[in-house]
């Protein structure tokens, strides 16, 4: 190749290391925030892709695989990985060169991925990654000596630091190293792997004495779990005692919006359009933004320092008791983002009535899209007390709503492996428990734009989209002049709604909620555009502003109607999403409508059941 | 003396011996291998988990894996001072 | 033209739009079923690609437009490469 195709011809690098390698660190810090995520075709996989332009000129363009521990595939990720690495990816060209990352504390497990992925004759670069943490803990590798026994490039990053990749990026500038000389398909990798380890690397301790302190508390049966519990109730009092000022924020700018669309443009249909339809129904859900990126940083603290996978470690054993597979856990987990990569995530589990019963019961773990709606209830509802000084009421009861969907979950799956035989079938864990690892803010700032952006993207589209059809359900068609009710009633909404009402009277849904329940089957959080839309336009005749969404269903509603719709939300397999990949992974319309029938009972049970009991009580 | 991982005292240090299959393929017990499983690697219990004592925190190499019995239960070991 | 007689149209162009970006987010797999209607009804592919979707872009497997390359079946799981 001369120089001039060099620069022209961009340069494809996979990252390919076993998980928690801080391979995902390293891209951060190759690639900044010039990232693409989406997802690989036909699969639930997480896809990242980013751009960095090497100091020659010439461009680059980086896969972050998902995390592997051999090339054997037990998972649809490790199966992703395995496809692109060997070039057999439908829709993925194979790499120019793959940038292998190994842990340099870790490199018994790391090194042998390193020669499984030798075998395969490719051009490849090792990134020694965590270069610092090893050098601390005395750990003393000879990056040189072991450059030599592999035969690719070894070079030593901290993906965490700032310019922690500097090396690895003036390496990758120029020409590709030649593939390394192929193994003997019948060498022992282990063998290989101690061998080259006991020339290159001399390891005073196998685990750092600080991670074994930690872990002595937070694993401890009885501490470990108080811990985890005080944990959880944290993050939940968080989500209410951090986001208040900026969701006021939020609130008041789409407010002000609102004012400014109705004083400039001139009385009719548009601009009921713009502030009822538009505004209100986009902007009712954009005030929950910062309540997600509350959670989600959370969520990838958490992540980031190594603590979900003990907490899997300490419930694990409750989880089966329950009647599902340990195996479950991850598929659950996800679900607390979407349900669909929860139940996508369930193909890991070969017993097929284990995966139905745990696709059964993902959607009832809290996903980020109910957020919203339990946001704008408790808002409404909750007084915001302190109770004993340090917890909030909001804050508890958002903490009892997503204990709710856990233990829903649970007793769901116990009472299903009553009735139905009891599994003999072996389940495996085999879970890695990582170092404890201080998150870096930098990565955990871009997971959270990450997040921001798909939230933003939604409200930008489907929210927007659904918001201008709702409002125009609402409007139309227009009553005659010797209407004397709201004109709303008048609508398709409004007979739509109270066709519906029939049903979900009993549980205490007034005709209203009925209709926000129709656009809600879209995704969740629409539902709260859906009862903003209802009630501006519903509004807008008597009033010139807005009215705003929380103070409007605070009087309109009792309390009972309100805990009815939080309980129908914590079980209602509600987004239309999630109705299709139960379909497409249960290849069943049979087994989807046992578990659309199922769901959409209890969540009518448990609201018919909320509603009388809080109305019998105030 | 050798015997099951599932079966060692928290603390002790061990010695691999081997993973056993059951039924073939056995993917849990290759898997096993792929993690580090196998002759000659240094192996101790870390602890266990609140309920029932399950699963086990391992500790294999420079590594720690959370193993339930049953995978445990694969993996034949052996303690130090057998051989001397 | 006066305001009066411009709204209905802003209007319905809001309303059409607002149909087809409904159908794309919310509902990928119709729009792909109505683009493949809409090709065979003669519509030129890259209008149709355009206004519903490709289905090479989407490659979900569902089976429903038979415009995938991909098998509809989940990835086969404990698969090895070399055996």
């Amino acid at each position: 190749m001369n120089s001039a195709s060099l620069i022209t011809t961009p340069l494809s690098l996979a990252l390919v290391g076993v998980p928690n390698c801080g391979k995902t660190a390293l891209f951060n810090r190759l690639t900044g925030s010039r990232q693409k995520v989406a997802n690989y075709a036909g699969a639930t996989v997480e896809r990242k892709e980013g751009f960095f332009v090497l100091p020659s000129g010439r461009h680059a363009r980086v896969l972050d695989l998902p995390g592997a521990y051999s090339l054997n595939a037990t998972s649809p990720d490790e199966a992703v990985t395995r496809d692109v690495c060997l070039g057999q990816h439908p829709a993925e060209q194979q790499p120019d060169l793959l940038l292998c990352v190994a842990d340099a504390t870790n490199l018994r497990l790391h090194l042998r991925f390193v020669l499984e992925l030798k075998r395969l004759g490719r051009p490849m670069v090792l990134a020694l990654n965590m270069a610092d943490a090893a050098a601390r803990r005395g750990i003393r590798i000879d990056a040189q000596a072991l450059e030599a026994i592999l035969g690719i490039p070894v070079i030593e990053t901290i993906a965490i630091k700032k310019k922690g990749a500097a090396n690895l990026i003036a390496a990758l500038d120029g020409h590709l190293p030649p593939a390394p000389p192929k193994l003997a398909e019948d060498a022992d990798l282990h063998a290989e792997t101690r061998r080259i380890l006991a020339a290159t690397v001399s390891m005073p301790s196998p685990t750092s004495p600080v991670d074994a302190a930690i872990d002595r508390w937070v694993l401890h049966p009885v501490l470990g779990l108080a811990i985890l519990a005080a944990v959880m109730l944290v993050v939940f009092q968080s989500v209410y005692a951090w986001a208040g000022p900026f969701s006021d924020g939020i609130e008041a700018g789409v407010g002000l919006l609102g004012e400014l669309a109705g004083e400039h443009l001139p009385e009719g249909l548009l601009r009921s359009l713009l502030v009822d339809g538009v505004i209100a129904g986009v902007g009712g859900v954009l005030v929950f933004l910062p309540q997600i990126l509350i959670l989600f940083f959370f969520i990838l603290v958490l992540e980031e320092s190594g603590y979900l996978p003990r907490a899997a470690f300490l419930l694990d054993r409750f989880m089966v008791g329950a009647g599902l597979s340990g195996r479950a856990f991850i598929p659950m987990l996800s679900s607390f983002a979407c349900a669909i990569p929860g139940i996508m995530a369930t193909r890991s589990i070969p017993d097929p009535r284990d995966r139905f019963l745990t696709i059964l019961v993902a959607p009832m773990m809290t996903c980020s899209a109910r957020l919203p709606v339990y946001a704008l209830l408790i808002g409404a509802f909750i007084p915001d007390r302190a109770i004993g000084g340090v917890f909030n009421l909001q804050g508890l009861t958002l903490f009892a709503l997503y204990m709710a969907g856990i233990f829903g979950a649970l007793g769901v799956a116990w009472v299903a492996r009553l009735l139905g035989r009891r599994g003999a079938e072996e389940q495996a864990l085999m879970m890695e428990i990582p170092a404890w690892r201080l998150p870096n803010p930098l990565d955990v700032l871009l997971g959270l734009k990450e997040r921001g952006m798909i939230f933003l993207r939604r409200a930008g589209t489907l929210i927007l989209a659904l918001s201008v059809l709702l409002w125009f359900l609402a409007t139309f068609p227009t009553p005659p002049a010797d209407w004397t009710r709201p004109a709303i009633e008048y609508s398709f909404a409004g007979h739509i709604g109270r066709a519906l009402a029939i049903f979900f009277e009993p549980i205490g849904f007034s005709w209203q909620i009925c209709v926000a329940l129709i656009p809600g089957l879209a995704a969740r959080e629409v539902a709260v555009a859906g009862l903003a839309s209802v009630y501006a336009v519903a509004g807008s005749g008597e009033e010139e502003t807005a009215q705003l969404l929380g103070a409007a269903i605070a009087n309109e509603w009792s309390l009972a109607t309100a805990f009815a719709l939080l309980a129908w939300y914590v079980f209602a397999p509600q987004c239309l999403a999630t109705l299709s990949v139960v379909r497409r992974e249960t290849a069943s319309w049979r087994a989807t409508a046992v578990w659309a029938a199922l769901l959409t009972g209890l969540a009518y049970g448990a609201a018919f059941l909320t509603f009388h009991i809080t109305a019998a009580l105030t | 003396m050798t015997m099951k991982l599932s079966e060692l005292t928290p603390g002790v240090p061990a010695t691999v011996l081997q993973v056993c299959e059951q039924g073939s393929p056995d993917p849990i017990a290759s898997r096993l291998r792929d993690l580090g499983f196998v002759a000659g690697e240094p192996v101790s219990l870390v602890a266990h988990g609140p309920f029932g004592a399950e699963p086990l925190l391992v500790q294999i190499g420079f590594t720690r894996f959370a193993l339930r019995r049953s995978e445990a239960a694969r993996i034949t070991i052996e303690l130090p001072g057998a051989r001397a | 033209m006066s305001y009066a007689s411009l709204e209905p149209v802003i209007l319905a162009l809001v309303l059409v739009f607002s149909l087809w970006l409904a159908l794309r987010k919310a509902a990928p797999k119709l729009s792909l079923l109505i683009g493949a209607a809409t090709r065979k009804a003669g519509l030129p592919e890259a209008v149709a690609s355009r206004l519903f979707g490709s289905p090479a872009a989407c490659n979900s497997g569902c089976g429903s437009c038979g415009g995938c390359e991909k098998p509809a079946e989940s990835t086969p799981v404990n698969f090895h490469p070399r055996s």
